[in-house]
């Protein structure tokens, strides 16, 4: 489980980011971290994962201060950011000389995610392509098998095909123990993926819910002709239409739009927020 | 990719936290794996131009022994200098927007980092750059001619300049550890301001005790109290410092900043 509780930070010579932020995450879930540019995800992100330290609150990871690096709580995360950099090395020399410090690292696993990703083992990881290394990374990242997987903006760079093998991928790799965190700014992506939605803006959550949740509560409309005000959470001009968030009613589960999702919890997180806690 | 990647070491499922002698080892062995090709470049290019330059001077002062003690004092600075850069670059990865994220969400103790940086900077450079200067001390001696002097180039000054190096390459260590690129140079500029500070404080103090009313001091008007005072500040606790507390100090230091670091 992660637990922030009560988190203060600011940058040197800025303005806080974080004011009293608390947050709490649940293994077993895929949760989708969504915000604006500068809303703080990837500061949050780095919280968690013991690279940044809070100037007041706390951020503990399965029971352990993260900032405190301990190799314990490393070993069950992983991050892969979005800016990245990797040695001069094959694949194989790369995972000999760092799967050894994750106790639970499964050598037949990577080889699996590398044939499904079509990774050439021989060939120097400086030398492959920004998607490719990204690939690399998610693989190496899953076969670590560590509880907490972080992943900032993991589908920038991939191709069409790579980013349903991430889904699947993904998909596949959850279980009870897990916890796997994604940011991102392309919400299209992570749709059928993210299990809780937490948007994140200037710094507060705004909106934490599960899925579930969300498509039994409201519904996405395309056309809202005809649809009485008082239902409308909030609504948008689409391609000449109107659209928007819907109180559902029915109670039937219903798909959930996360493009709309977001930019109405952006544009007005307090009505939406309101009707999720009637 | 079975047969590529050994297996790995069977390791228990809780790790002591602070220190692990296995993770130790699999974390200097990482360092240098990751920095093979950068290390391997700066190897040959240091051997390579010594060689030459080596070859130049002992082929054409055959005879000269001079020369051969010339040579082995240009690979003691040269020793010192590798060394220097060298430490400045051993927490890279670290310094790096790019890869610090690796490195600091690497499992392993901000000791055991700590311990390996040294360890690779200090004792197996000194090893390895040691061999070095064997091979090309032994060359130059074998092209002047004057095999016999080869033994005698190791004398008393190389040992203190590998003691001296240990001490110093801390300084280095903990530039490596504070400095965000250029680590260097940033630590150089850092040793010049304080140096200059040092320099400052002193002429001051000097001033202010002695000359404020243009009183001159030498050895025969200094008070033979104040005279003891300075013998012993400058005999016994200022070598004792620089031998034996600067870089435990130093070390000590870069661990907090390790601790301290964040990307």
């Amino acid at each position: 489980m992660i637990a922030l509780k009560d988190v203060q930070f600011r940058y040197k010579k800025q303005r806080p980011l974080f004011e009293n932020l608390n947050l709490t995450l649940q293994p077993g879930f895929i949760y989708g971290l969504l915000g604006k540019n500068g809303a703080g995800k990837s500061s949050l992100l780095k919280h968690m994962a013991g690279l940044l330290y809070p100037n007041s609150g706390e951020c503990r990871v399965f029971g352990y201060n993260a900032q405190d690096r301990d190799p314990n709580m490393l070993q069950d995360i992983y991050v892969i950011p979005e800016e990245f950099e990797l040695p001069g090395i094959n694949i194989s020399s790369y995972v000999s000389n760092n799967a050894v410090f994750y106790t639970r690292f499964d050598y037949a696993q990577m080889d699996a995610y590398l044939t499904e990703f079509e990774l050439p083992r021989t060939v120097k990881l400086s030398n492959l392509s920004y998607g490719q290394k990204k690939k690399f990374l998610i693989a190496f990242g899953l076969s670590t098998n560590a509880r907490l997987l972080i992943l900032d903006e993991p589908t920038n760079g991939l191709d069409i095909p790579s980013k349903s093998q991430f889904r699947k991928i993904m998909a596949s790799a959850l279980d009870e123990e897990k916890l796997i965190i994604i940011s991102t700014h392309q919400v299209r992506d992570l749709e059928n993926l993210i299990d809780n939605i937490v948007v994140l803006e200037q710094g507060s959550i705004i909106f934490n819910q599960n899925v579930a949740a969300i498509s039994e509560r409201v519904t996405f409309e395309y056309n809202l002709n005809g649809v009485p005000d008082d239902e409308v959470l909030y609504s948008e001009e689409l391609h000449g239409r109107r659209a928007g968030i819907v109180k559902n009613l029915s109670g039937m589960e219903t798909r959930v739009d996360l493009e709309l999702l977001f930019n109405g919890i952006v544009k007005d997180a307090a009505t939406i927020n309101r009707h999720f806690a009637n | 990719m079975n047969t590529t990647i050994p297996l790995t070491l069977v390791q228990s499922k809780t790790m002591n936290p602070v220190f692990d002698l296995g993770r130790l080892g699999y974390f200097i062995k990482r360092q240098l794996n990751l920095n093979l090709n950068s290390l391997w470049i700066a190897i040959v290019s240091n051997f390579g131009t010594m060689l030459v330059i080596s070859a130049l001077f002992a082929y054409f002062n055959r005879q000269d022994e001079e020369v051969l003690y010339g040579l082995r004092n240009m690979y003691l600075v040269a020793f010192s200098l590798s060394g220097y850069v060298f430490t400045s670059m051993v927490f890279k990865e670290m310094n790096s927007s790019k890869t610090s994220y690796a490195f600091l969400t690497l499992p392993v103790s901000k000791l055991e980092k700590l311990v390996g940086a040294w360890l690779v900077s200090a004792p197996v450079f000194v090893v390895l750059y040691g061999l070095m200067i064997l091979l090309l001390a032994f060359f130059s001696s074998m092209l002047a001619q004057q095999p016999e002097v080869f033994p005698s180039l190791f004398d008393h000054n190389v040992w203190v300049c590998v003691k001296v190096y240990l001490v110093t390459q801390s300084i280095f260590f903990l530039g490596a550890c504070t400095f965000n690129g250029n680590n260097f140079l940033k630590t150089l500029l850092a040793l010049l301001v304080f140096a200059f500070i040092i320099g400052l404080y002193s002429t001051m103090l000097g001033y202010l005790l002695f000359n404020s009313e243009g009183q001159v001091v030498n050895e025969q008007t200094m008070n033979p109290v104040l005279k003891d005072n300075f013998t012993f500040i400058f005999t016994k606790i200022i070598p004792f410092i620089f031998w034996y507390l600067l870089a435990p100090f130093m070390l000590v230091v870069s661990y907090f900043k390790l601790q301290e670091r964040q990307v």
